[in-house]
């Protein structure tokens, strides 16, 4: 049957959709390979059907398999392109190794431009009222308290705070911080807040 | 929403409290408040009396609705009615929650009042699962909201809006006329975007 | 549910699912699509089961090339059975994408009664999500569900979760991004395997 290995492709996004797969590239050559030899045949019989015009609806069919064969490519990189979107919300503008290493480099080239464009858009606002830009991806969440206590998940090494003071963020270590500067480490999963 | 967003909105409610120190007058985004006179009794945002009873600047006065002959009525009124009845206060949840929290000891019968409230709430949230699934079964298409404060309204969500926009699309796709086949219409691109809704 | 678009993968699983037709023309070199025949050719009256995408694609030419017959999940004797209780079948047994197929099915279905059918499940299982949401034992009670359905009820168990959450504290603790957890846990599970 036609399109079937893009479906196999699809159905490997749909099993994970919380995290980002490894960009499939063999995949997506054997898809396009399949596309290749669709189109060649059509070729041939759309120039046979002056001798043969029921040749006609099959190269139609044929149309329609290469149609669906590029639909589901395009979704396969637009799912992967919001997923992409997500991360430089979730982890920000510097992706640890092992999640770089998942994206093709033309989607780690978008993510690069994504990245500054939102950085360059967070930097203009309220620059009319005298601020210098709104980070927004802190402060998702309603504040509650100034400080807070956290621990500390694994080795990062050091953080200076807006005041100066450096301390040493190493694993199981407790601190209280202030809020706004440990919000970010939260949600990328260095610290973690004890409630 | 998440209720933490909904508690951060009803915190802008003003409340009275009674401040034990004296201060000139504060100027926030949300407005001007003071000056304060230790004891006498002034009007604050919510979360601004809440920072101040937690380090032990005031005392807060409880809001009017907050007494129990008023809220035992409530509560048989709910419990007679098919509709739900109107809250003496849109965020009546988190005002509730958030004084009897942190203040207890400044409203009398703290106690009893929290059991009330609590079962006026009970009450509310199981009318409200009752209806929702008559409504459905009904055949009904719109639901009245009615006095449903928003923390109420909140809990239905993302289910019973869901239920209805599948019953509409569905109504809309299996009529004859609709043209189906995606796959070779132009590029289009709605909805879909998973994150930040 | 959600609305079937370009882009959407929901939408082209569904579009995967096969559907039974009646081929009314030729169609050279394509014999390939029904298995139970030999031939390089499919001839004109060849009944075989084929893709939605396909079966649409080729019913919307004109003259048709198709006709799309209904599956037997949405014949009488089912629509019997979900008209009289919906509530006691297992949807994800019997098509995980019930309704978003059944969508496409209602086209072909000359006296509208598919299309009922579909509403008439939802309206009476409705209350299998309600349940669903507040249940003890989560996984027998999502069991049953469709895809789309098990998705809904279990945003409304997020819902209901983080409502109990809030009566029970007072705070508002700050937690790892989605992905940031996901990623994590996956790579755990990962290394754990090999």
């Amino acid at each position: 049957m036609f399109a079937e290995k893009v479906i196999e492709l699809l159905k490997e996004t749909e099993r994970n959709p919380e995290t980002i797969d490894q960009f499939n590239d063999e995949k997506i050559r054997q898809i396009l390979e399949e596309m290749q030899l669709l189109f060649k045949m059509n070729m041939n019989d759309a120039n046979a059907t002056m001798d043969n015009k029921a040749l006609w609806t099959t190269v139609q069919v044929r149309h329609s398999a290469l149609e669906r064969n590029k639909r589901c490519l395009l979704a396969y990189l637009y799912n992967r392109m919001n997923k992409i979107k997500t991360l430089r919300w979730e982890f920000g503008s510097v992706l640890p190794l092992d999640v770089r290493e998942l994206l093709a480099d033309e989607e780690y080239d978008w993510f690069t431009k994504y990245s500054s464009n939102l950085a360059t858009y967070m930097r203009s606002l309220g620059q009319d009222t005298g601020y210098n830009g709104i980070d927004l991806t802190e402060n998702l969440k309603p504040p509650k308290s100034l400080y807070i206590e956290v621990l500390c998940v694994l080795d990062y090494g050091k953080l200076e705070l807006e005041d100066g003071d450096v301390i040493m963020l190493k694993k199981n270590s407790r601190h209280f911080l202030p809020t706004t500067e440990c919000q970010t480490l939260i949600r990328q999963g260095i610290l973690k807040q004890i409630t | 929403m998440d209720p933490y967003e909904i508690e951060f909105i009803g915190e802008n409610r003003i409340i009275s409290i009674i401040p034990n120190f004296t201060y000139d007058k504060i100027y926030l985004i949300c407005g001007e408040f003071g000056p304060f006179r230790a004891g006498l009794p002034m009007n604050v945002p919510l979360w601004l009396a809440l920072m101040l009873k937690q380090k032990q600047k005031c005392r807060i006065v409880p809001p009017d609705w907050m007494d129990m002959d008023a809220l035992e009525n409530i509560k048989e009124e709910e419990k007679r009615s098919r509709f739900f009845t109107k809250m003496p206060n849109e965020h009546y949840m988190v005002e509730a929650k958030l004084i009897l929290g942190a203040a207890s000891e400044d409203v009398p019968n703290a106690s009893e009042i929290k059991t009330v409230i609590k079962d006026i709430w009970d009450i509310r949230m199981s009318k409200l699962r009752t209806s929702m699934d008559a409504l459905m079964k009904s055949g009904g298409g719109y639901g009245r909201l009615d006095h449903l404060t928003m923390m109420e309204i909140n809990s239905v969500k993302p289910l019973l809006p869901a239920a209805m926009d599948s019953l509409l699309r569905i109504q809309m796709k299996s009529k004859k006329t609709t043209p189906a086949n995606l796959n070779v219409s132009s590029f289009s691109q709605s909805g879909g975007s998973s994150q930040n809704i | 549910m959600e609305f079937s678009n370009y882009l959407s993968i929901t939408d082209i699983l569904v579009t995967n699912e096969r559907i039974p037709c009646k081929f009314l023309h030729d169609l050279p070199k394509m014999g390939f699509l029904d298995p139970s025949a030999a031939d390089d050719d499919l001839k004109a009256g060849t009944n075989a089961e084929i893709p939605i995408w396909l079966a649409e694609s080729l019913y919307t030419r004109r003259p048709p090339l198709v006709n799309v017959e209904l599956p037997k999940t949405y014949k009488d004797s089912y629509r019997e059975i979900l008209n009289a209780d919906a509530c006691t079948v297992d949807l994800h047994k019997l098509g995980q994408h019930f309704y978003e197929l059944g969508c496409y099915v209602a086209k072909h279905d000359i006296k509208g009664e598919v299309g009922s059918t579909l509403i008439n499940t939802l309206r009476q299982r409705f209350r299998m999500l309600l349940s669903a949401s507040v249940a003890t034992d989560s996984i027998s009670a999502m069991q049953p569900l469709s895809a789309s359905e098990r998705l809904q009820a279990a945003a409304a168990a997020r819902t209901e979760r983080n409502l109990a959450s809030w009566l029970q504290r007072g705070d508002c603790p700050l937690t790892t991004a989605n992905m940031v957890a996901n990623h994590r846990k996956r790579k755990r599970a990962e290394m754990e395997m090999f």
